[in-house]
């Protein structure tokens, strides 16, 4: 408990609001990632 | 000689170096197979620099098995250890991993190569050539694409989740940014790796040097020590 709060930051507004972000955006491209490996298996791109 | 590659695998190899370094202490198994998927992927990079100078049937089977089929999936296990609590789980799809490698090896090693090889281009990048040379089955190429989905799953997705538990608790700050570090790292070969499959843009060289150097800096600043107020241990630890 005391450790934890010691290793606790102080949320600033950039990491309010940007690791939301940044995580979003990676998440996206995991999806996107899936998406494209999903489409070449279906041979819906332009993989021979 | 394409010099990108020749770096990559310099940085991945120091990289497990590191990793199997910090494993010797206590043994865990995440960092064990950590050091095992980071030595996969400095073989399959270190066959890129091979078959940059020189051809041979045999690298390039090297390299589709560990950069294109294990890499992936072996450091997604070591994720699957950090953050699967119930041990018998993550145990069976270690097991299941392990056949699914074992079968991977033989197929790729039976796997015949057309005579294209003799036109190979070694100024050109492998993935560029590798489908007219190497030929899959519908076995390898399934394989492959689960092997994929499981691991970036697991590497990307486990670090994404872990990221996501040290900023709601406003905690760990280092870790927070390690793993943030260390799923952009591993999304940028596998999603590299998928347009190689899918026909699409070639970037593939520059994708695993961007991403062993963030996933480098990713796991040091993860593991990173920190100043410490009290002997109480720490009640979460995804990034050890």
């Amino acid at each position: 408990m005391t450790e934890n709060k010691s290793k606790r930051f102080a949320a600033s507004t950039w990491t309010r609001l940007l690791v939301p972000f940044v995580l979003v955006l990676l998440a996206l491209g995991l999806l996107v990632t899936l998406a494209i490996v999903i489409l070449s298996v279906l041979g819906l791109t332009p993989a021979v | 000689m394409n010099y990108l590659p020749l770096l990559s695998t310099i940085i991945t190899f120091v990289f497990a170096a590191a990793v199997l370094a910090r494993w010797r202490h206590k043994k865990p198994r995440h960092l064990l197979l950590w050091g095992i998927g980071l030595i996969f992927f400095g073989l399959g990079t270190l066959s890129e620099v091979i078959l940059s100078v020189t051809f041979s049937p045999w690298v390039l089977k090297l390299w589709y098995l560990t950069g294109a089929m294990l890499t992936a999936a072996w450091l997604g296990q070591g994720t699957i250890y950090l953050l699967v609590r119930k041990r018998g789980l993550a145990d069976a799809l270690m097991v299941a991993l392990g056949l699914v490698s074992v079968l991977a090896v033989i197929l790729v090693a039976l796997a015949p190569v057309t005579p294209a090889a003799a036109a190979y281009n070694t100024s050109l990048p492998a993935s560029e050539q590798y489908k007219d040379i190497l030929v899959r089955n519908g076995l390898i190429t399934l394989l492959t694409i689960l092997l994929n989905i499981y691991g970036t799953i697991a590497l990307v997705g486990g670090a994404l989740y872990s990221a996501y538990l040290f900023w709601r608790k406003s905690i760990l700050f280092n870790r927070m940014l390690g793993n943030l570090l260390i799923a952009a790292g591993a999304l940028m070969p596998a999603m590299a790796g998928s347009f190689v499959k899918a026909g699409l843009v070639d970037w593939l060289y520059a994708s695993e040097f961007l991403g062993v150097v963030l996933m480098y800096a990713g796991f040091m600043l993860a593991t990173a020590t920190q100043p410490v107020k009290s002997q109480q241990p720490a009640s979460i630890s995804p990034g050890d």
